[in-house]
Protein backbone atom coordinates (compact mmCIF):
# COMPACT_ATOMS: atom_id res chain seq x y z
CA UNK A 1 0.00 0.00 0.00
CA UNK A 2 1.00 3.31 -1.13
CA UNK A 3 0.86 6.71 0.38
CA UNK A 4 -0.96 9.30 -2.38
CA UNK A 5 0.95 12.28 -2.83
CA UNK A 6 -1.75 15.71 -4.10
CA UNK A 7 -0.06 18.28 -6.14
CA UNK A 8 -0.73 21.59 -4.05
CA UNK A 9 -2.92 23.59 -5.76
CA UNK A 10 -5.03 26.76 -4.49
CA UNK A 11 -8.73 24.23 -4.11
CA UNK A 12 -6.98 21.37 -2.53
CA UNK A 13 -7.91 17.71 -3.98
CA UNK A 14 -11.78 17.27 -4.95
CA UNK A 15 -13.83 14.76 -3.23
CA UNK A 16 -13.41 12.35 -6.00
CA UNK A 17 -10.13 12.43 -5.76
CA UNK A 18 -9.63 11.98 -2.65
CA UNK A 19 -12.17 9.16 -2.68
CA UNK A 20 -10.02 7.49 -5.09
CA UNK A 21 -7.07 7.63 -3.57
CA UNK A 22 -8.91 6.24 -0.39
CA UNK A 23 -10.65 3.32 -2.33
CA UNK A 24 -7.14 2.39 -4.27
CA UNK A 25 -5.11 2.03 -1.10
CA UNK A 26 -7.76 0.51 1.49
CA UNK A 27 -7.40 -3.12 0.98
CA UNK A 28 -4.08 -4.41 1.03
CA UNK A 29 -2.87 -7.45 -0.60
CA UNK A 30 -4.42 -10.55 1.57
CA UNK A 31 -1.75 -12.29 3.23
CA UNK A 32 -0.72 -15.61 1.64
CA UNK A 33 1.99 -17.39 3.48
CA UNK A 34 0.06 -19.90 5.15
CA UNK A 35 1.84 -19.97 8.59
CA UNK A 36 1.13 -15.95 8.90
CA UNK A 37 -2.32 -16.43 8.06
CA UNK A 38 -2.54 -19.35 10.74
CA UNK A 39 -1.23 -16.74 12.95
CA UNK A 40 -3.77 -14.07 12.61
CA UNK A 41 -6.85 -16.27 12.51
CA UNK A 42 -5.38 -17.83 15.96
CA UNK A 43 -5.12 -14.44 17.66
CA UNK A 44 -8.10 -12.79 15.90
CA UNK A 45 -5.97 -9.84 14.48
CA UNK A 46 -8.06 -9.43 10.99
CA UNK A 47 -11.62 -8.59 13.09
CA UNK A 48 -11.09 -7.12 16.14
CA UNK A 49 -14.55 -7.88 16.72
CA UNK A 50 -14.72 -7.43 20.71
CA UNK A 51 -18.11 -8.70 22.60
CA UNK A 52 -18.57 -7.92 26.12
CA UNK A 53 -18.67 -11.43 27.75
CA UNK A 54 -19.13 -10.17 31.63
CA UNK A 55 -18.49 -7.61 33.99
CA UNK A 56 -18.08 -7.16 38.06
CA UNK A 57 -19.22 -3.45 39.06
CA UNK A 58 -20.27 -3.80 42.46
CA UNK A 59 -19.11 -5.69 45.14
CA UNK A 60 -15.87 -4.85 47.16
CA UNK A 61 -13.94 -8.81 47.15
CA UNK A 62 -10.90 -9.95 47.98
CA UNK A 63 -11.08 -11.80 44.57
CA UNK A 64 -12.65 -10.48 41.44
CA UNK A 65 -13.42 -14.25 39.29
CA UNK A 66 -14.35 -14.71 35.54
CA UNK A 67 -15.71 -18.47 35.63
CA UNK A 68 -17.06 -20.35 32.85
CA UNK A 69 -15.76 -18.37 30.49
CA UNK A 70 -17.26 -19.55 26.83
CA UNK A 71 -14.62 -21.35 24.74
CA UNK A 72 -13.68 -19.91 21.01
CA UNK A 73 -12.13 -16.68 21.99
CA UNK A 74 -9.04 -15.66 20.52
CA UNK A 75 -8.15 -12.73 22.61
CA UNK A 76 -9.38 -11.60 25.42
CA UNK A 77 -9.49 -8.32 27.09
CA UNK A 78 -10.06 -6.70 30.73
CA UNK A 79 -10.97 -3.14 31.07
CA UNK A 80 -10.49 -1.53 34.78
CA UNK A 81 -10.95 1.40 36.44
CA UNK A 82 -10.57 -0.36 39.97
CA UNK A 83 -9.53 0.79 43.47
CA UNK A 84 -7.60 -0.70 46.57
CA UNK A 85 -9.41 -0.86 49.53
CA UNK A 86 -7.24 0.30 52.45
CA UNK A 87 -4.38 2.90 52.18
CA UNK A 88 -1.78 1.71 54.31
CA UNK A 89 -1.68 -1.44 53.39
CA UNK A 90 0.96 -2.43 50.39
CA UNK A 91 -0.15 -4.79 47.37
CA UNK A 92 -0.11 -5.50 44.12
CA UNK A 93 -3.32 -7.05 41.84
CA UNK A 94 -2.16 -9.93 40.29
CA UNK A 95 -4.24 -12.58 37.92
CA UNK A 96 -4.68 -16.04 37.59
CA UNK A 97 -5.46 -17.85 34.90
CA UNK A 98 -7.81 -20.98 35.41
CA UNK A 99 -7.83 -21.38 38.69
CA UNK A 100 -3.88 -22.27 38.15
CA UNK A 101 -1.72 -21.12 40.79
CA UNK A 102 1.39 -23.44 39.87
CA UNK A 103 4.52 -22.05 38.29
CA UNK A 104 3.83 -21.63 34.95
CA UNK A 105 3.85 -18.02 34.73
CA UNK A 106 6.53 -15.25 34.53
CA UNK A 107 6.39 -11.70 34.07
CA UNK A 108 8.82 -8.56 33.12
CA UNK A 109 7.57 -4.99 33.77
CA UNK A 110 8.24 -1.49 34.15
CA UNK A 111 6.70 1.19 35.45
CA UNK A 112 7.36 4.82 35.33
CA UNK A 113 6.67 7.07 38.03
CA UNK A 114 8.88 9.95 37.81
CA UNK A 115 11.83 9.15 40.13
CA UNK A 116 13.45 6.67 39.78
CA UNK A 117 11.68 5.09 36.66
CA UNK A 118 11.99 1.24 37.71
CA UNK A 119 11.66 -2.44 35.51
CA UNK A 120 12.35 -5.75 37.27
CA UNK A 121 10.89 -9.47 36.53
CA UNK A 122 8.90 -11.55 38.68
CA UNK A 123 7.16 -15.21 38.57
CA UNK A 124 3.64 -14.24 38.88
CA UNK A 125 1.35 -12.44 36.57
CA UNK A 126 0.53 -8.86 37.83
CA UNK A 127 -2.15 -6.12 36.49
CA UNK A 128 -0.45 -3.95 38.48
CA UNK A 129 3.01 -4.09 39.48
CA UNK A 130 3.42 -0.74 41.65
CA UNK A 131 1.37 -0.69 44.81
CA UNK A 132 -1.92 0.35 43.41
CA UNK A 133 -3.27 2.76 46.03
CA UNK A 134 -7.27 3.55 47.29
CA UNK A 135 -7.84 5.97 44.33
CA UNK A 136 -8.88 4.99 41.09
CA UNK A 137 -5.97 3.01 39.23
CA UNK A 138 -7.48 2.12 35.22
CA UNK A 139 -5.80 -0.50 33.06
CA UNK A 140 -6.36 -2.36 29.94
CA UNK A 141 -5.19 -6.06 29.77
CA UNK A 142 -4.92 -7.80 26.70
CA UNK A 143 -4.98 -11.44 26.56
CA UNK A 144 -3.29 -14.01 23.32
CA UNK A 145 -5.95 -16.63 24.08
CA UNK A 146 -4.80 -18.70 20.86
CA UNK A 147 -3.96 -22.42 20.56
CA UNK A 148 -0.04 -21.62 20.86
CA UNK A 149 1.10 -23.32 23.89
CA UNK A 150 1.88 -20.40 25.93
CA UNK A 151 -0.72 -17.50 26.62
CA UNK A 152 0.59 -13.72 26.44
CA UNK A 153 -0.92 -10.87 28.06
CA UNK A 154 0.51 -7.27 28.16
CA UNK A 155 -1.51 -4.33 30.53
CA UNK A 156 -1.14 -1.30 30.10
CA UNK A 157 -2.18 0.63 33.06
CA UNK A 158 -2.46 4.47 35.19
CA UNK A 159 -2.23 3.33 38.97
CA UNK A 160 -2.61 5.27 41.68
CA UNK A 161 0.19 4.78 44.31
CA UNK A 162 -1.57 4.80 47.64
CA UNK A 163 1.61 5.47 49.59
CA UNK A 164 2.98 8.55 48.17
CA UNK A 165 0.13 9.56 46.30
CA UNK A 166 1.82 9.98 42.97
CA UNK A 167 0.76 7.96 39.54
CA UNK A 168 2.87 5.69 38.19
CA UNK A 169 2.83 4.27 34.45
CA UNK A 170 2.50 0.99 34.35
CA UNK A 171 3.43 -1.47 31.43
CA UNK A 172 3.58 -5.32 32.17
CA UNK A 173 4.24 -8.25 29.54
CA UNK A 174 3.17 -11.71 31.12
CA UNK A 175 3.35 -14.99 30.28
CA UNK A 176 1.61 -18.33 31.13
CA UNK A 177 3.03 -21.40 29.75
CA UNK A 178 -0.11 -23.44 29.25
CA UNK A 179 -1.97 -24.84 26.27
CA UNK A 180 -5.37 -25.07 27.82
CA UNK A 181 -7.46 -22.17 26.52
CA UNK A 182 -8.48 -19.75 29.57
CA UNK A 183 -11.82 -20.49 30.83
CA UNK A 184 -11.39 -18.42 33.85
CA UNK A 185 -9.58 -14.99 35.23
CA UNK A 186 -9.15 -14.48 38.91
CA UNK A 187 -7.98 -11.00 40.20
CA UNK A 188 -6.12 -11.19 43.37
CA UNK A 189 -5.70 -8.36 45.87
CA UNK A 190 -3.07 -10.32 47.85
CA UNK A 191 -4.44 -9.41 51.67
CA UNK A 192 -6.33 -6.36 50.29
CA UNK A 193 -9.98 -5.80 48.93
CA UNK A 194 -10.53 -5.04 45.44
CA UNK A 195 -13.35 -1.97 45.61
CA UNK A 196 -15.20 -1.22 41.94
CA UNK A 197 -18.28 1.46 43.07
CA UNK A 198 -17.56 5.18 41.18
CA UNK A 199 -14.21 3.67 40.39
CA UNK A 200 -16.64 1.98 37.25
CA UNK A 201 -15.36 -2.19 37.91
CA UNK A 202 -13.80 -4.38 35.06
CA UNK A 203 -15.07 -5.63 32.36
CA UNK A 204 -13.88 -8.80 30.52
CA UNK A 205 -14.49 -8.82 26.39
CA UNK A 206 -13.61 -11.70 23.93
CA UNK A 207 -12.90 -11.54 20.47
CA UNK A 208 -13.02 -14.58 17.93
CA UNK B 1 -15.58 -17.18 67.14
CA UNK B 2 -14.59 -18.12 63.66
CA UNK B 3 -13.58 -15.10 61.77
CA UNK B 4 -14.72 -14.87 58.19
CA UNK B 5 -13.26 -15.30 54.86
CA UNK B 6 -12.03 -13.03 52.35
CA UNK B 7 -15.32 -12.72 49.66
CA UNK B 8 -15.17 -13.80 46.13
CA UNK B 9 -17.18 -11.41 43.97
CA UNK B 10 -17.52 -13.55 40.66
CA UNK B 11 -19.34 -13.74 37.63
CA UNK B 12 -20.14 -17.46 35.36
CA UNK B 13 -19.91 -16.15 32.26
CA UNK B 14 -22.08 -18.56 30.69
CA UNK B 15 -24.97 -18.05 32.96
CA UNK B 16 -24.20 -14.21 33.66
CA UNK B 17 -24.96 -15.46 36.88
CA UNK B 18 -23.28 -12.79 39.42
CA UNK B 19 -22.40 -14.81 43.08
CA UNK B 20 -21.02 -13.11 45.97
CA UNK B 21 -19.58 -15.72 48.35
CA UNK B 22 -17.01 -16.74 50.80
CA UNK B 23 -13.42 -18.29 49.96
CA UNK B 24 -13.89 -22.18 50.04
CA UNK B 25 -11.13 -24.23 51.38
CA UNK B 26 -9.20 -24.71 48.56
CA UNK B 27 -9.14 -20.91 47.29
CA UNK B 28 -8.70 -19.90 51.08
CA UNK B 29 -5.55 -22.08 51.24
CA UNK B 30 -4.00 -20.43 48.13
CA UNK B 31 -5.11 -17.36 49.11
CA UNK B 32 -3.06 -17.96 52.48
CA UNK B 33 -0.11 -18.70 50.59
CA UNK B 34 -0.52 -15.60 47.73
CA UNK B 35 -0.43 -13.23 50.92
CA UNK B 36 2.88 -14.75 52.46
CA UNK B 37 4.28 -14.25 49.27
CA UNK B 38 3.21 -10.79 48.87
CA UNK B 39 4.37 -9.99 52.43
CA UNK B 40 7.92 -11.53 51.22
CA UNK B 41 8.12 -9.89 47.72
CA UNK B 42 7.39 -6.52 49.55
CA UNK B 43 10.28 -7.30 52.20
CA UNK B 44 12.71 -8.03 49.33
CA UNK B 45 11.81 -4.78 47.78
CA UNK B 46 12.37 -3.02 50.76
CA UNK B 47 16.17 -4.18 51.41
CA UNK B 48 16.55 -3.27 47.53
CA UNK B 49 15.62 0.10 47.76
CA UNK B 50 17.40 0.39 50.99
CA UNK B 51 20.58 -0.88 49.53
CA UNK B 52 20.48 0.92 46.55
Amino acid sequence: MGIQVFPIAASGPTLAEITSAITSNAAPASVTNSSIATQVANNSLSTENWTLIGSLQTTTAATYTFSSIPSGYKKLMLIAGLIKASSGNVAKLTMRFNNDSSSLYSSVFMYASGSPDYYSEDTSAFLTRSNWGNTTSTFKTEILNGSNPMKFSYTQGVIANSNSGAIAYNFIMNTYKSATEINRIDLLANGDNIVSGTAGGVALYGAK
Amino acid sequence: MAQNRPIVYEINCTTNEEIVREMNDEEYTQHLIDVAANEARQAEQALENASE
